[in-house]
């Protein structure tokens, strides 16, 4: 029964950690508004903290630079078992309009699977929450999945 | 004052919250010019190729197919996770086949969810009626008979038969 | 026989373990909810922080490289067992609890074991972002305890004025007073005390305007940067569990003579005051002030609040 509560629990509290990985900084901006009165994401028990050790979904924005390459895979290394990748953006998908630039080396999916997109330039918040609850939801089987 | 916020708190306690009830109900309508997900008419493309030329990220892909009896069938498909919605491609077409709605919840796991794409079948264009051996034939068959003409009025000098001759021409 | 079995309830139910944690998660969830309907949000549930506590505990947990694994795991451990241990000295309305002569420097002492405890598991954790979070957790220690110990002499002072030594350190016989001669926030000389307390709780605590060692966007969690799964799970529910301490200790500092005699009401009433507590002196406060930096926070302790707690000290002195 406890181990229920917990997989219950698990999208009921996710924990957000932000990579930016060399983001123009339009999606950080709406990420932060996502956790603003209006759009108020806590009421799902979203939380923006500030250690990848305690993150449940890992949202990365910006296509992946020569610099932040490292910095994104010790990150991600970091994070515990069971967790969430979501995309924020078309950059790290694709690379956008910075495609093709010789200070790209994206995308992220070379990196680690990404569980769930949320595509815009930038994205509307209802879109990202809708993203994250949706990641969410995959928390809860992930953690079901690996109980079995 | 040290504490601006103070009255305002004890406000909000009671009152209303301002947050949107969205994840609950139906999403909000986008702003007015808002670019969303693009929506592309296979039926009014005319396959000239100019939005891709425009796209910055190069998210537009084109796709040709020939089929066995000339025709061409042709794909254009659109990245939404490639896309800056910048509407350059809408802006340039000729067409309109191409334009923006305000459907801006782009959210999948699959590449699939974020293709937009877009088939259509560009007929040949029509068979000549004459094969051009036959078209040469009837150039020389022409250039004799002005040649002829031209011997005919020489003899005669008449202004009314030469108007004539040339009509036939 | 009998008497174990009350012991043992006593240990683990009622006033015990259980009783604290629920009261402890039951205030942090009001708290943030609170705090998310003055900023005009919706807010989480009440029961947000037993979810976050149970989704900790199914997380993987990971013991970082340059860690020392037994001071690691064992400090969130020791921090719940010493704050359980502190609140049992801490009498519920009707005198329910485990005191003799002294034990109001044994909460002191029990309280500041916690923050070592989070300090000693930090310094164990072998990163440098919780190397600075113990060292802010340790400037906030220093900028909250004079203060503390000061309003702790103060209702000392006035409510052992009867005894030998003209100052008590019993909890027993601070709420013995109480019952006697009303409650000590009526007395005049316990207001700048009372108003000095309500600041130390949230520095004890380390709630937002002054969680110096815990600043997310700062320093990446500070002193809790490495810590993953259960044992975080642990340290966030040590967190609640003090506030219910702390609040606990004002009601019974300050309030303690209000006891009907009826436990059931008692422990209601308990439940009462230690909610509008924790809105005066977390929830307001958070909601309207953004983060103190180390020195103001340092500054502003050593200075109007203890001016006040010294000020209430002396007003006793002179009054009797």
């Amino acid at each position: 029964m406890l181990q229920n509560m917990i997989d219950s629990s698990m999208k009921k509290s996710p924990w957000i950690f932000h990579i930016n990985a060399g983001s123009c900084n339009g999606c950080d901006i709406e990420l932060v508004s996502v956790l603003t009165p209006r759009y108020d994401a806590e009421r799902y028990g979203f939380k923006l903290c500030g250690s990848p050790r305690q993150a449940d979904i890992v949202v990365v924005s910006g296509p992946v630079t020569m610099q932040s390459r490292e910095r994104l895979r010790r990150t991600l290394a970091q994070v515990p078992e069971p967790f969430c990748v979501v995309s924020l953006g078309s950059c790290p998908r694709s690379g956008n309009v910075f495609k093709g630039s010789y200070a790209i080396d994206g995308p992220l999916e070379k990196y680690v699977h990404v569980d769930v997109s949320v595509a815009g330039c930038t994205p509307k918040p209802e879109a990202i929450i809708a993203g994250l609850a949706q990641a969410a939801q995959l928390l809860e089987e992930k953690r079901k999945e690996a109980r079995k | 004052m040290i504490l601006p916020y103070l009255g305002q708190s004890f406000k909000n306690l009671f009152s209303k919250p301002v947050t949107e009830a969205f994840p609950a109900g139906d999403p909000p309508k986008a702003a007015e010019g808002y670019r969303g997900r693009l929506h592309y008419d296979p039926e009014l493309c005319i396959n000239c190729g100019m939005c891709m030329r425009v796209c910055a990220p190069q998210a537009i892909t084109r796709e040709i197919v020939p089929l066995e009896n000339g025709d061409q069938q042709i794909t254009f498909t659109y990245d939404m996770t490639s896309c800056t919605f910048c509407r350059m491609c809408s802006d340039f077409c000729t067409k309109k086949a191409i334009t923006l709605t305000d459907d801006y919840m782009i959210v999948g796991s699959a590449h699939e969810d974020f293709l937009v794409s877009g088939t259509f079948i560009k007929a040949a264009p029509p068979k000549p009626k004459f094969t051009p051996e036959q078209l040469e034939a009837m150039k020389k068959a022409a250039a004799a008979k002005k040649a002829a003409a031209a011997a005919a009025a020489d003899g005669e000098k008449k202004p009314e038969e030469k108007a004539e001759a040339k009509g036939e021409e | 026989m009998t008497n174990v079995l009350l012991y043992a309830v006593h240990l683990f139910l009622f006033p015990g373990l259980l009783f604290i944690v629920v009261m402890g998660l039951l205030l942090a969830g009001i708290d943030r909810k609170l705090v998310a309907r003055m900023q005009n949000r919706v807010g989480a549930s009440i029961l947000q922080p037993w979810y976050d506590f149970l989704k900790c505990c199914g997380k993987e947990t990971i013991i970082p490289r340059h860690a020392r694994k037994g001071l690691f795991l064992g400090a969130p451990v020791a921090c719940f067992v010493i704050l359980i241990s502190a609140a049992l000295f801490i009498p519920v309305f009707g005198g329910l609890s485990m005191s003799f002569e002294g034990d109001v420097v044994v909460i002191l002492y029990l309280l500041t074991a916690a923050g070592v405890a989070i300090i000693v598991g930090s310094a164990a954790s072998g990163s440098p972002f919780a190397g600075v979070g113990l060292s802010r957790e340790m400037v906030a220690m220093i900028s909250y305890e004079l203060p503390f110990v000061l309003v702790l002499l103060a209702v000392g002072a006035l409510c052992g004025q009867d005894s030998a030594y003209g100052v008590t350190f019993s909890m027993d016989e601070i709420v013995r007073w109480q019952t006697e001669n009303g409650s000590s926030l009526l007395h005049p000389a316990m207001i700048p005390a009372a108003i000095a307390m309500l600041f130390v709780i949230p520095c004890e605590i380390g709630m937002h305007p002054f969680d110096i060692a815990e600043a997310e966007t700062e320093i990446s969690e500070g002193t809790l940067t490495e810590y993953s799964g259960a044992p975080l799970g642990v340290f966030k529910l040590c967190h609640c569990v003090k506030m219910y301490v702390m609040t606990a200790l004002f009601c019974a500092l300050f309030l303690g003579g209000l006891s009907t005699g009826i436990l059931l009401v008692d422990a209601l009433l308990e439940v009462v005051f230690c909610i509008i507590v924790t809105f005066l002196c977390m929830t307001v406060p958070h909601a309207i002030c953004a983060r103190f930096k180390v020195e103001q926070v340092f500054k502003f302790y050593w200075t109007f609040v203890s001016a006040l707690a010294l000020i209430s000290l002396l007003l006793v002195w002179i009054m009797r």
